[in-house]
């Protein structure tokens, strides 16, 4: 096989990859901070602070880090996809995925500061 | 939120169901979870709206690793597409938090209309083999030296047809115009939206309606991702509660796909069409008469 012919699959590999791996860590993350349920919920919203208050067992915190690398997944996806695009030299689809990626970052930046 | 076991195993079991339910219907599941958090569970429309577009990004990630790496999803044509649904999808979550519940009931309530109707008509809609037309090669579409770089060109393996399928997709600037309102309804309502942009993908588009299906889906996790971030900001995001939703959905999806085989679907689609049609008028009268 032609390595261009070779690329489509790599690429598509590559997002089948961190897809899987995006939704198994979320999973793990979420039945981790159920089990460790208890107490009320204190939202923190401060990427840093969030990590440190699920490192240290916070179940809020976990569930919180949980939820926030499944709806990262995605964005990861889209990145992923530019740079590969952009690798290959099809600079108009690489142009797309960074626009899309663009919008994505404006809700991040909306959502977690 | 309450987090005893019980509740938890409750909202595990209502995931679920969704998650089956949207597996054989080959639905999101939104159109289902919301109703049965909203009436059954008594959970804040805003709060709902959040669970539903994460249980989306669940579904959809893992539903799409598979077709992205064997088949008909249409990468370029979905990201494409994505600008406009992820436009329309963070106006949508702003717009929705400034409406009250009772609002945004109403409007999930009002879209139910046409889905239980597109969902009564796909039942009855008969499979071709082949349809000429949109699975037919297109003209030009012989493998040139762009190797299928630009979004308007596709081709996938159809198992079932036994060879490739070759497309070339018409009215990009319609099909934007559909997803950029189907992205918006999505940001408002929690829904993955997929039910209106396959059959445009298809009818308008000319995208046979494997690929079509397959790209929609690739493309609703990037639509409820551009509008979740601002419900998570807003805390609309209740973790405990999203969280078992997002686990019953995974593994309901699953169970869903597994049996999707041997249960026939038109009679399915037909009696949850009906339902759809009842939990709408139910959520209208409930804000009609000024209830929940």
């Amino acid at each position: 096989m032609h390595d261009e012919e070779r690329r489509p699959d790599r690429l598509g590999y590559l997002v089948h990859l961190i897809l899987l791996i995006g939704v198994l860590a979320s999973a793990l993350l979420l039945v981790v901070g159920l089990l460790l349920a208890h107490g009320t919920h204190e939202p923190v919203r401060q990427i840093g602070r969030l990590v440190a208050r699920a490192a240290a067992g916070d179940s809020g915190a976990v569930l919180d880090v949980g939820l926030l690398v499944l709806m990262l997944t995605p964005v990861c996806r889209v990145a992923v996809l530019a740079a590969g695009w952009a690798l290959r030299r099809e600079w108009l689809m690489a142009v797309v995925a960074l626009t899309v990626a663009a919008l994505l970052v404006v809700s991040v930046t909306l959502g977690v500061g | 939120m309450d987090n005893s076991i019980e509740h938890i195993a409750l909202l595990l079991a209502a995931g679920a169901g969704t998650g089956v339910l949207g597996a054989l219907l080959g639905t999101g599941g939104g159109v289902f979870l919301i109703p049965i958090l909203v009436l059954g569970l008594g959970v804040p429309m805003h709060h709902a709206v959040a669970t539903s577009l994460i249980s989306v990004i669940a579904t959809s990630s893992a539903v799409a690793s598979g077709n992205v790496q064997q088949g008909p999803a249409n990468m370029r044509l979905g990201m494409t597409l994505e600008i406009a649904t992820a436009l329309g999808a963070i106006t949508g979550a702003l717009t929705a938090g400034w409406l009250e519940p009772r609002m945004l009931e109403a409007l999930f309530a009002i879209t139910l209309i046409p889905t239980a109707v597109i969902m009564w008509r796909s039942a009855t809609r008969r499979r071709t083999v082949a349809s000429p037309g949109a699975d037919a090669p297109s003209r030009g579409a012989e493998p040139s030296e762009t190797r299928f770089k630009s979004p308007l060109e596709g081709r996938y393996h159809d198992a079932a047809l036994g060879r490739e399928v070759v497309y070339r997709v018409r009215r990009l600037g319609a099909g934007l115009g559909v997803c950029l309102v189907a992205g918006n309804l999505s940001g408002l309502l929690g829904i993955g939206g997929g039910t209106f942009k396959v059959p445009a993908l298809h009818l308008l588009c000319g995208v046979p309606i494997k690929a079509a299906a397959a790209t929609s889906n690739f493309m609703i996790g990037v639509t409820a991702t551009a509008s979740a971030f601002l419900y998570f900001g807003r805390d609309e995001v209740l973790p405990a509660l999203t969280a078992s939703v997002v686990l019953g959905v995974l593994a309901g999806s699953a169970i869903g796909y597994s049996f999707s085989r041997f249960v026939g679907g038109a009679l399915i689609k037909r009696l949850f069409a009906a339902l759809l049609l009842a939990v709408a008028v139910q959520m209208l009268a409930r804000i009609w008469t000024g209830g929940g």
